[in-house]
């Protein structure tokens, strides 16, 4: 499919969009090689072109597609590829850095703050709250799992809500964690998680384990 | 657009070109490490044959049907440069290399298995040693002990490589016996080694391992213990309860150990850990990991049999040739002669057959 050419107003509009991650990846991956030429190209942003803009929301916005498809190493390879320039000046791209060190060091209260904190130009502020809302549901999904007991407050640290609000035991709060299915002891004042069921597309069929030891049991003919 | 224009040529890659290796350095060079999956994640079965078989000059154009891509990608094809047994083992390091930066262990070390085993008659090329070192390193990483080499690689050859790769054997033993303090002081021995050969990165994010495979370990003693007994038991240096916990409950959640965490309600009380899964879920994610798994595998599977025949055929070692040898085997016994066939050759290439079989199957990690 032909794609519109790299530009601003396309990037909004890719960032605005619902498109699932694995898409959004998928059409920001075609626009590497244009970024790349135009970082390369005269007025780059290696010598200080106009094109710096642009260039610093094409890399926020694909170092954002990596995340929401949970590919952590990458993204950090995405960030050596970078113009050099561009990633030691550019706001936008030192915040990407300063969450990719977070999410390395698995510093849950410090992704949050990053998220949250720090300025993030307007067009990549879309992403940025999907993130924020993908990486909150991906830690339930991981703490349900984690933990059989748990404190309001812990839970609240890992999903950046109010501390001080959990630790009185906000009812508010604690009813957000029961509509997942977890239950609350008020005299323990612990929460249980229950393990959260992510359902997985294209389910192998029991014919498919069937052929394989068929194929592993007769050498594969 | 060079690995567009690779599946778009052979979908199945399976005949290694010299854009192969070609193409797995620019992306090791660009870091653009994804880049490059779908191109290693296919098996590479075949070289361009030197002898095209009777065809048609049509049937010779890539654009035409082909059973297979090893009918039109030939050495006078003019798709490859003349390829040489280094760049074979060249295509399997970088190959591995793309692997460890993704972190994806078990491929990378299967690739750099590849190389370790090339078959040698002289003495063994520096890429080999190379990637010995850095198959030490990943195994490891997913394994946290020294994994044995394949069985295809000679005694005398595993000799060669311990003494070229004494320092990161020395480390794999450190290691192996789980002395954090021996470990670090082997690790600052040989800063330089590392740097040298650069594997710095890889030597530290081994230290940094550490911690998960001693988890693992405590695992097999204890079904549970509270999270400062575990500090006490694993790491020398002191860390608080609360970071520890931290520690482990970020390697749960990554899945690296399987056990589960309990709070108590007071902040004094410290965590217990426990490691059977009390969760009925876990369970079945992992059961849905293995089926999804055993799925990838019949593909794979399915694949590499198509392609062993089709070398079976290529090489004369179909069923219908083997079925003729036999014969020709049983008419000479009974005296009489089928031109062209001897008994020797007839149990040779039987033998023959079964040893490629293995080192086809062994090779290719099944």
């Amino acid at each position: 499919m032909e794609l519109p050419p790299l530009s601003t107003e396309q990037l909004s509009k890719l960032a605005a969009s619902n498109v699932p991650p694995s898409q959004l990846y998928e059409i920001l991956s075609q626009y590497e090689t244009d970024a790349s030429l135009m970082s390369a190209g005269p007025g780059s942003a290696e010598t200080g072109g106009g094109d710096s803009q642009l260039l610093s929301l094409f890399y926020s916005s694909f170092f954002f597609a990596h995340l929401l498809t949970k590919q952590l190493p990458e993204a950090r390879a995405l960030t050596q590829r970078m113009p050099e320039d561009l990633r030691h000046q550019d706001p936008s791209l030192q915040n990407c850095l300063t969450l990719l060190r977070a999410l390395w060091q698995t510093q849950h209260a410090q992704v949050y703050q990053i998220l949250r904190g720090l300025p993030w130009p307007e067009s990549l502020q879309p992403l940025v709250r999907r993130y924020e809302s993908f990486f909150k549901d991906d830690t339930l999904i991981a703490i349900s799992t984690c933990y059989e007991a748990i404190r309001p407050a812990t839970a609240e640290n890992y999903l950046g809500l109010d501390p001080q609000a959990a630790e009185q035991g906000d009812s508010a709060i604690i009813e957000k964690f029961t509509s997942c299915g977890w239950t609350w002891d008020p005299a323990a004042k612990l929460l249980h998680p229950s393990p959260i069921a992510v359902p997985t597309a294209n389910q192998p069929s029991s014919n498919g384990i069937r052929e394989t030891m068929a194929l592993l049991g007769n050498g594969g003919r | 657009m060079v690995r567009d224009a690779m599946l778009r040529l052979d979908p199945s890659c399976a005949v290694f070109t010299s854009t192969h290796l070609l193409f797995v350095r620019l992306c090791l060079r660009a870091r653009a490490y994804t880049y490059a999956l779908p191109v290693l994640d296919k098996y590479v079965c075949h070289f361009p044959t030197s002898t095209s078989h009777p065809a048609s000059k049509s049937s010779v154009l890539p654009c035409a049907a082909h059973d297979s891509s090893l009918s039109f990608i030939t050495e006078t094809s003019g798709i490859s440069a003349k390829l040489t047994y280094k760049d074979y083992l060249q295509y399997f390091l970088c190959g591995g290399m793309v692997y460890m930066a993704l972190k994806q262990w078990s491929k990378a070390a299967r690739f750099l298995g590849i190389v370790i085993s090339m078959p040698t008659v002289g003495p063994i090329s520096m890429i080999m040693v190379e990637a010995y070192k850095k198959w030490i390193l990943v195994s490891l990483l997913e394994k946290g002990k020294l994994s044995s080499p394949s069985n295809l690689i000679s005694p005398n050859v595993v000799k060669v490589y311990h003494s070229l790769a004494k320092p990161y054997v020395n480390l794999a033993h450190s290691f192996q016996r789980g002395d954090l303090k021996h470990l670090e002081a082997e690790v600052d021995a040989a800063r330089d080694i590392w740097c040298t050969d650069n594997n710095m990165g890889l030597v530290s994010q081994v230290l940094g391992a550490y911690s998960k495979h001693t988890v693992l370990g405590i695992k097999q003693t204890f079904a549970a213990l509270t999270v400062k007994e575990l500090a006490d038991q694993a790491s020398p240096v002191r860390m608080s309860d609360e970071a520890t916990e931290s520690v482990i409950a970020s390697l749960i959640m990554s899945g690296a150990v399987k056990a589960t965490l309990v709070q108590h309600s007071s902040q004094n009380s410290s965590t217990m850990l426990r490691f059977s899964e009390a969760h009925s879920l876990t369970q079945l994610s992992d059961e849905s990991k293995t089926q999804t798994c055993l799925a990838w595998e019949r593909q794979s599977l399915g694949t590499l049999m198509g392609h062993l025949d089709e070398i079976s055929h290529h090489m004369e070692l179909s069923d219908e040739f083997v079925d003729g040898m036999q014969k020709g085997q049983v008419w000479s016994n009974t005296g009489d002669v089928n031109p062209g066939i001897g008994e020797d050759t007839a149990l040779e290439i039987d033998e023959d057959l079964m040893g490629l079989a293995n080192a086809f199957l062994e090779s290719m990690g099944l």
